[in-house]
């Protein structure tokens, strides 16, 4: 445990010292606070009830591409600057490396997002909304989060080149996101396939944090992609040792 | 390295090509046929034969692969990763399979009553689920609503549809209203429709839909009422069919030939008779109603008022308190023009009729005026139709036979004035007994019955009528008046100014800082 969090407080330190991480936050909030400003603009003129739930669902689009920025330097970095090898000869197992980048990029995820929570608070201030459905859809951010940044540090554990760790990110995001389940709606897709791929599908597991209904089948399956994907990079970083 | 090992490894190779090439034209089957067939079963059988085959031709290769440093890592690795996947699919499978739901919303707007869980408990089958949601008609609400019956329903499925962005699909399911939302419900081979989409209509279809038997519904003949079988404008072919759509048994019901209603009645329906009904046949009609029977009476108006039934509207008044005036209502403000003997009506009563018809219009062809006698006494009356402000019952016949050339005027004593009520649902407790009364019967005749909602305001009055007592308790959930509300432009402006730029550039000037400070401090 130690060893994770010296390595996530390490990446901490480091993502808070990189301006590129500063201009993706910055274009984040500018593109977040722009869609929330249209969302209360139309729920004023309307007389529509206050929510965050559009702003949310834009969020977790848009981290379908910025998730794997985040991500892309984690261990692709460390591979391009041979650090990695430095690093596996000390004392840190492999899965203690993947856990500690995976933190450290949950940690700055929570940061950018923080500023967002100003959003519900305007709502508050100028009406009255209806909280548990807030607190339900920011639970949804986080597990999204979680998914997105996990596929993302699979991908940067694949590759030394951070362009192509962030290529793979947002195909992986992407595919989860968007593919999956587009065949389980073809009326001649076999009736077991489709309830499978509705499973994987993601999009299925958003609708309820967002309408405030909290459901453990949606967390289940957040926390299986997210365990499967950091399992599945801490194998490829171990496969370096008997490859060589 | 021989000569014939060479030859070996080169059959090898190319066994391993198109054993990949198989592999690929299986997938390429399932892809475009979305599940295994005759075709990619094939395909696969032949790559692992294909397989077996390089297996024998390069028995030393294979040895290696599976019995060296990496394999034995490799598939140590693989089979962990396996052994994982599974236990995660198996978890994912059991937890949507028996799902655990929270319901954080305020006043728990997204769970169902325990008469709707009933409900679902006692179906068998697939339930499915076509909605067509305009942007307007709140989808998101609708939505969510349906999930939690998906969620206490495994066998439920649910699809939806804009028809604006998917014009083809809504008229391959006959929606052609694109600006309200069109629910069909199917179970059991039998379909209904809704408008509205509530807890309770949604349950009530799906209690109409899973009727073991299907409540009949007679329609009285005998004094020139339209014929069920009719197919002209008059007739009532085209609502008997709707009627038989949505799970009702139509049938006709001669009171003077038989002397009590049937007992399989559900409802009795009495529309537009021409001539009076006699004394006998409307004693069995009270007598089926008293009994905590129900009843629909549409009424047109009648120029010469000896054709009305004296005794029907004397019984309706004695009975019931209300009184059918033979008039005919015009509307001033909101009519299909150019003929403001037909109003147009769009908002209905509060009640489970008029809560079922949304904002829907439904217009009414010379429909006479009905009142309350004595709104403290008497059976609990509810208007369901009511014309405008702007409207009133005009009497006066002589005035009326000069209409359209000359547009009668509002006689203040002799006329009624607006707003008028067309159509009343009543409901006496201590009998049980119900009664829905309509001042015109053209609205569900051939000629306009499939216009806009008049289909439904009929089907929902016959719902009320013969729907279980236990659908009614039922009621929608009222959350709290949510609102936002910002005045002032200059807030408005400064919510911009911060959220939208303030907050981004802020983030940026600490990058930028951090750039120049960095740069300051790299030893040069």
């Amino acid at each position: 445990m130690r060893n994770i969090l010296a390595i996530a407080k390490r990446e901490v330190a480091s993502f808070m010292l990189s301006p590129i991480i500063y201009l993706v936050t910055a274009a984040f909030l500018l593109l977040t606070g722009l869609y929330f400003w249209l969302t209360l603009t139309w729920m004023v003129e309307y007389g529509e009830p206050p929510t965050v739930r559009y702003t949310i669902e834009f969020m977790i689009v848009v981290f379908v591409f910025a998730g794997p920025l985040l991500t892309m330097r984690l261990l692709a970095q460390e591979k391009r600057m041979g650090t990695l090898e430095l690093l596996l000869t000390s004392p840190v197992r492999e899965g203690e490396l993947v856990l500690g980048k995976f933190l450290a990029g949950l940690a700055f995820y929570v940061l950018m997002v923080a500023p967002t929570l100003l959003y519900p608070l305007v709502l508050e201030i100028f009406g009255n909304p209806d909280w548990g459905p807030v607190w339900s859809s920011y639970l949804g951010l986080l597990l999204f989060g979680w998914v997105f940044l996990s596929i993302g540090t699979l991908a940067s554990a694949v590759t030394q080149n951070q362009i192509v760790a962030a290529v793979l990110g947002v195909a992986g995001n992407l595919g989860l996101w968007l593919f999956v389940g587009a065949p389980a709606t073809d009326p001649n897709i076999d009736p077991r396939l489709a309830d499978v791929l509705r499973i994987l599908d993601l999009q299925q597991h958003l609708d309820g944090f967002l309408s405030g209904a909290i459901d453990t089948k949606d967390i289940f399956y957040c926390l299986s992609v997210t365990v499967l994907m950091l399992f599945v990079a801490t194998r490829v970083l171990e496969a370096r040792r008997w490859q060589a | 390295m021989t000569l014939d090992s060479r030859r070996k490894e080169k059959i090898g190779n190319v066994l391993l090509i198109l054993a990949a090439l198989a592999v690929l034209v299986a997938l390429g089957f399932l892809l475009v046929e979305r599940h295994f067939s005759l075709g990619s079963e094939i395909a696969f059988g032949i790559a692992a034969v294909l397989l077996v085959a390089f297996v024998f031709v390069e028995p030393l290769r294979t040895r290696k692969w599976v019995t060296g440093r990496q394999a034995r890592y490799g598939s140590n690795a693989v089979l962990m990763s396996v052994v994982l996947l599974v236990v995660l699919a198996v978890g994912n499978y059991l937890a949507d399979a028996h799902p655990y739901r929270v319901d954080v919303t305020a006043n728990r707007r997204l769970s169902l009553s325990q008469e709707t869980v009933d409900v679902l408990d006692a179906l068998e089958g697939p339930v499915r689920v076509v909605g067509f949601f305009p942007s307007t008609a709140y989808p998101d609400q609708a939505q969510d609503l349906l999930s939690q019956y998906e969620y206490h329903y495994a066998d439920w499925e649910s699809t939806f549809y804009d028809p604006v962005v998917e014009p083809s699909r809504a008229s391959e399911w006959g929606v052609t209203d694109t600006w309200r939302a069109t629910v069909f419900i199917i179970y059991q081979e039998r379909q209904d429709v809704i408008h509205t989409v509530s807890e309770r209509e949604v349950t009530s279809a799906l209690v109409r839909l899973s009727r073991a038997e299907q409540p009949v519904v007679y329609f009285l003949t005998g004094h020139g009422e339209p014929d069920l079988a009719d197919t002209q404008d008059a007739g009532l072919s085209t609502l008997s069919e709707r009627l038989v759509n949505v799970g009702f048994e139509v049938a006709s019901l001669n009171l003077l030939i038989t002397e009590t209603v049937p007992s399989d009645a559900s409802a009795v329906v009495l529309l537009s008779p021409i001539t009076p009904l006699a004394q006998d046949e409307l004693d069995r009609l009270a007598a089926y109603l008293d009994g905590g029977g129900a009843g629909m009476v549409l009424l047109d108006p009648l120029p010469n008022p000896e054709d009305d039934s004296a005794a029907l509207l004397a019984w309706l008044a004695e009975r019931w308190g209300v009184q059918v005036r033979n008039d005919i209502v015009l509307d001033g403000t909101s009519y299909l023009y150019p003929m403001p003997t037909v109003p147009l009506v769009s908002a209905y009563g509060v009640g489970p009729i008029g809560d079922g018809m949304g904002t829907v219009e439904t217009y009414f062809i010379e429909a006479r005026s009905i009142q309350d006698l004595d709104p403290d006494a008497g059976p609990n009356y509810v208007p369901v139709v009511q014309t405008s402000a702007n409207s009133w019952g005009e009497s006066s016949w002589e005035e009326l036979s000069q209409y359209p050339e000359r547009l009668p005027e509002f006689d203040e004593g002799e006329d009624v004035g607006g707003p008028v009520d067309i159509g009343v649902a009543l409901e006496d407790r201590d009998s049980d007994s119900r009664l829905v009364l309509f001042g015109d019967a053209h609205f569900c005749m051939n000629i306009a019955v499939q216009d806009a909602g008049n289909s439904d305001l009929f089907v929902n009055a016959l719902n009320w009528l013969t729907e279980d007592e236990e659908l009614i308790s039922i009621s929608p959930k009222v959350d709290e008046d949510r609102y936002v509300v910002i005045r002032s432009a200059l807030v408005r402006n400064a919510l911009f100014a911060i959220l939208v730029l303030l907050i981004p550039l802020t983030v940026a000037g600490l990058g930028v800082l951090v750039f120049v400070v960095r740069r300051v401090r790299r030893p040069k």
